[in-house]
């Protein structure tokens, strides 16, 4: 063996990763060769120097939990944030669109039954409601024209009912 | 599926005491080696919050390498020894963790060895920590890495001798 193949098995020596065979010739031309031998020397004492910085045998991570619990605050936090915002966009949307559209249909059909009112004769009665006749001149409420359009919308008595039903439990 | 919450606490009872040992080779503080252990462990699961590395022990070892050495940095420009640590003739002498008697010559050579880390190449400074605080074979290093056998060889070699060679500069 020469220099340049000792330099080439330098690295697997010091990283103890060298084969029998080699490490055999390897300390044989470390023997006959005073550079060789000096610089594996001085590096070998670099190696064993920083495995042999003392680690306490028995290590005891008394912090574990509170290393978890920081790490739990850090993540959990991401989560929530995530978890709300996912929440908030798959609740809000379609709830404000059901407000939207019954406050719109509660407007709509309002104002229809007030016209209505002033308009042609009205149908007869449905048996699903029970309607009171207003005196012709007290002035007609939101309760009021909504049961008077169910009157002549026959058609419409569910949703009419239920308005009605939810006058008559709030008097 | 667990939680990344739930894959970072198991990561934690994996590497845990890996990771201590590594800051305490650097840091030879009982203390300063848990306050890295903990912001490694804190920034292990913010990442697994994005992507998770494919090689976490490796991940976590050049972090924690390398947070060891910002804060023994850190500590360097800090006055370094407290009232506490002066025995009744005013000499310093290093603290002592867990019963490990960290003798002054060993933190001097700690100290050296920190500091020549530090002065290495990320890629020697990854190798060198892989291979001799870890025991990583250069066939396990060169997949973590992504670089050739012969490739981490150099870098290891490399870095030995630029570590021997700051030893021998220093006072």
């Amino acid at each position: 063996m020469d220099c340049d193949r000792f330099e080439l098995m330098l690295a697997d020596a010091l990283g103890g990763e060298l084969a029998p065979d080699d490490r055999a010739a390897f300390d044989s031309h470390r023997e006959l060769c005073p550079r060789c031998q000096a610089e594996y020397d001085s590096l070998r004492g670099v190696t064993e120097s920083l495995r042999t910085l003392s680690v306490p045998a028995s290590v005891r991570i008394a912090y574990r939990q509170g290393v978890l619990h920081t790490m739990g605050g850090v993540v959990s936090h991401a989560e929530s944030s995530h978890t709300e915002s996912s929440l908030g966009l798959l609740w809000r949307r379609p709830v404000g669109i059901a407000a939207s559209i019954l406050l719109a249909f509660v407007s709509g059909y309002a104002l229809h039954a007030a016209l209505m009112m002033q308009g042609n004769a009205s149908p007869a009665p449905s048996p699903m409601l029970q309607v009171t006749q207003e005196p012709a001149e007290h002035t007609p409420t939101l309760k009021s024209a909504l049961v008077a359009a169910h009157a002549r919308r026959p058609h419409q008595a569910a949703l009419a009912n239920c308005f009605a039903a939810m006058f008559r439990d709030s008097g | 599926m667990e939680s990344v919450g739930e894959a970072a606490a198991c990561d934690f009872e994996a590497h845990g005491d890996a990771v201590y040992g590594w800051a305490f080779r650097i840091l030879g503080q009982h203390h300063d080696a848990l306050d890295v252990v903990q912001d490694v462990f804190v920034k292990w699961a913010r990442q697994c919050r994005d992507s998770v590395p494919q090689h976490p022990r490796g991940w976590l070892r050049r972090v924690t390498v390398n947070r060891a050495i910002d804060v023994r940095r850190q500590r360097a420009n800090q006055p370094r020894v407290s009232v506490q640590d002066f025995d009744g003739e005013f000499e310093p002498r290093a603290r002592s963790d867990h019963g490990a008697d960290v003798g002054a010559e060993r933190s001097d050579l700690r100290d050296a060895l920190a500091t020549a880390l530090g002065r290495l190449t990320d890629a020697q400074r990854g190798v060198v920590a892989a291979k001799v605080f870890d025991g990583q074979t250069f066939s396990a290093i060169a997949d973590e890495l992504g670089l050739g056998v012969p490739t981490v060889k150099t870098h290891f070699l490399r870095g030995i001798r630029s570590l021997r060679d700051h030893l021998r500069a220093r006072p």
